[in-house]
């Protein structure tokens, strides 16, 4: 008979537990919310770092489009120097390559660290420019035979990084648009 | 500053070069001195240039140079007396040096191929310098 008096169904609660279960549902909900707001900042943290990579990509890039160019200015000043059979403007012409060639070297391992074979050529055309930097010094034959391999060397190196500029100008610009 | 240590990376570097050129692993190329080839990654060059001094000494050098064409580090042939006065005598890292000298000059001027072209033109079939 106690049991009887005293069992109740499970929607036979006081106010006291209607109070606790509304409670743990607003906890439940508050969790729900802060956890969501959590990965919404998570993820705008990360669009925010994508972004700066992104800029800083462009940056590098839009530096590739004013070096690359004075790039192949110097090729074209070596080749009047080596028409000319002068010795020392060569030597400083090499010298410009050299250095041109290695800041551009480091930005496009930053931008395009996929891009070995042109990385390659270009190491190769500027160790060949040192090479042919220390045969001038010693001043063996003719300027133009000195410096034929380097040449070669460097007309493909500028080449394919015009090419490469092409090709990733365009697919910035095709970023940009889309 | 102690030297030591970069003569002993640069001996190793010699040692791994030799190596990897005999097994054709590494591809040199001539330069524009006839007595110099290059070795070229994506981000350093290996240059190896022979001389020959007044005595009619052969010397080696190797040098490492970076992407902007800057050595950063050598090793070359050397000849030392043991007295003033005494003979000449070749220092440790000369026969390597020469090895791989001749290797890179094997490997940029394909004399290997240009040899077995030569005797299969003439008849006569080689294998490893042996008829």
């Amino acid at each position: 008979v106690l049991l009887a008096a005293t069992s109740h169904h499970w929607y036979q609660i006081s106010w006291v537990d209607w109070t606790t279960i509304v409670g743990v549902l607003l906890a439940l909900i508050g969790l729900f919310l802060t956890w969501r707001q959590a990965k919404n900042a998570a993820n705008s943290a990360e669009a925010a770092k994508q972004a700066v990579s992104n800029t800083e990509q462009r940056i590098r890039l839009n530096q590739l489009m004013v070096l690359i160019p004075q790039l192949r200015w110097i090729a074209n000043e070596l080749d009047n120097a080596i028409s000319t059979e002068d010795g020392s403007l060569v030597r400083r012409q090499l010298e410009s390559w050299r250095w041109q060639a290695g800041n551009i070297h480091g930005m496009l391992e930053s931008v395009d660290p996929n891009q070995a074979k042109l990385l390659r050529d270009l190491q190769q055309s500027v160790g060949l420019a040192r090479a042919a930097s220390s045969t001038l010094m010693a001043k063996v034959g003719s300027v133009n035979s000195e410096c034929a391999k380097v040449r070669a060397s460097i007309v493909i190196a500028s080449d394919e990084l015009n090419i490469w500029l092409g090709k990733s100008s365009t697919q910035a610009q095709d970023g940009r648009d889309s | 500053m102690d030297f030591e240590p970069q003569d002993q990376v640069m001996i190793d570097l010699a040692s791994d070069l030799l190596k990897q050129t005999e097994e054709e692993k590494v591809s040199w190329s001539p330069t524009d001195d006839a007595d110099q080839y290059i070795f070229s990654a994506t981000s350093s060059s290996v240059l190896i240039k022979s001389t020959v001094d007044h005595d009619g000494d052969r010397h080696v050098d190797l040098s490492l140079v970076n992407r902007n064409g800057s050595e950063v580090a050598s090793l070359g042939t050397q000849f030392n007396r043991e007295e003033p006065g005494g003979p000449w005598t070749g220092g440790p890292n000369n026969k390597l040096l020469g090895r791989l000298y001749l290797a890179a000059r094997n490997s940029a001027l394909s004399v290997s191929d240009t040899l077995k072209d030569i005797y299969n033109a003439i008849g006569i079939e080689k294998t490893n310098g042996q008829s």
